[in-house]
């Protein structure tokens, strides 16, 4: 009986580690894409179109989910947030791709594409990515509403805190690129409208 | 517009990080919102309003 309520709190703690560490894996690689993006546009000069923008406003989104979760304890209604930002993802990205899909004067994919995909259909493949993963946690982890949020002086804890900061700078030169592109009005890509 | 949806989303992830969940709750609702408005203002042609012709189904 004893042994029993051991490996049942051993799981739990198994759980609760996979959980954490599932979430943390998730913001991690958004936060790749979204770097990756900001690559091409900075070092290549392939300035995003507003559907791009609207593309990475989404991923910021999950991540903000994601970030609630180590900041103030695990809950569903964050994972909700998060969902609901990839659903807007996965929405725009194809309705992006369905624009463009059909080449004609004014409409084709703008930047150079990656492993032969274009950025709307990337977009599609990492919300239908984001949107599995979330499946997959709550399949196999379950729900971890109610936790609390990992110690902070714990190494675990001060990498998710690095990993959100980061997340909050590149929103923030996000913010400052999105000034210097499109001031206060329209967005293009033919150059930075406050560099005219 | 977008610099507006860039400015509340900011907002949003800073306040969330320093703990005031409810403005920060609020902050990403009015940001997806606002995202929301600007993509169907993007898509909306006036030619075709929100359909796509040029796809055959």
């Amino acid at each position: 009986m004893r042994q029993s309520f051991r490996t049942r709190a051993r799981l739990e703690t198994l759980r609760f580690i996979l959980n954490e560490a599932y979430m943390l894996a998730m913001m991690t690689v958004i936060a790749a894409v979204l770097l990756a993006a900001m690559f091409m546009q900075y070092a290549h000069g392939e300035l995003p179109c507003p559907l791009c923008l609207l593309q990475r406003v989404a991923m910021l989104g999950v991540c903000f989910g994601l970030m609630q979760n180590f900041r103030n304890g695990f809950s569903d209604r964050n994972l909700g947030y998060s969902l609901l930002f990839s659903i807007f993802l996965l929405v725009v990205s194809v309705r992006q791709t369905l624009l463009d899909i059909y080449p004609r004067p004014g409409h084709q994919y703008v930047g150079s594409a990656v492993l032969g995909l274009h950025m709307p259909v990337w977009s599609i493949l990492i919300a239908v990515a984001l949107i599995t993963a979330f499946a997959l946690k709550l399949c196999i982890v379950g729900t971890e509403d109610g936790a609390l949020p990992p110690d902070r002086r714990s190494s675990f804890g001060r990498l998710a805190a690095a990993v959100s900061l980061y997340v909050i700078a590149l929103a923030l030169v996000n913010f400052g690129s999105v000034v210097v592109q499109c001031g206060l009005g329209e967005c293009h890509t033919t150059g930075y409208a406050m560099l005219k | 517009m977008m610099a507006l949806i860039f400015a509340t989303l900011s907002s949003a992830l800073v306040i969330g990080w320093f703990g005031r969940r409810g403005i920060a709750i609020l902050l990403v609702a009015v940001t997806l919102v606002l995202a929301a408005h600007l993509f169907l203002w993007e898509v909306h042609s006036p030619i075709y309003g929100f359909r796509m012709p040029w796809i055959q189904t």
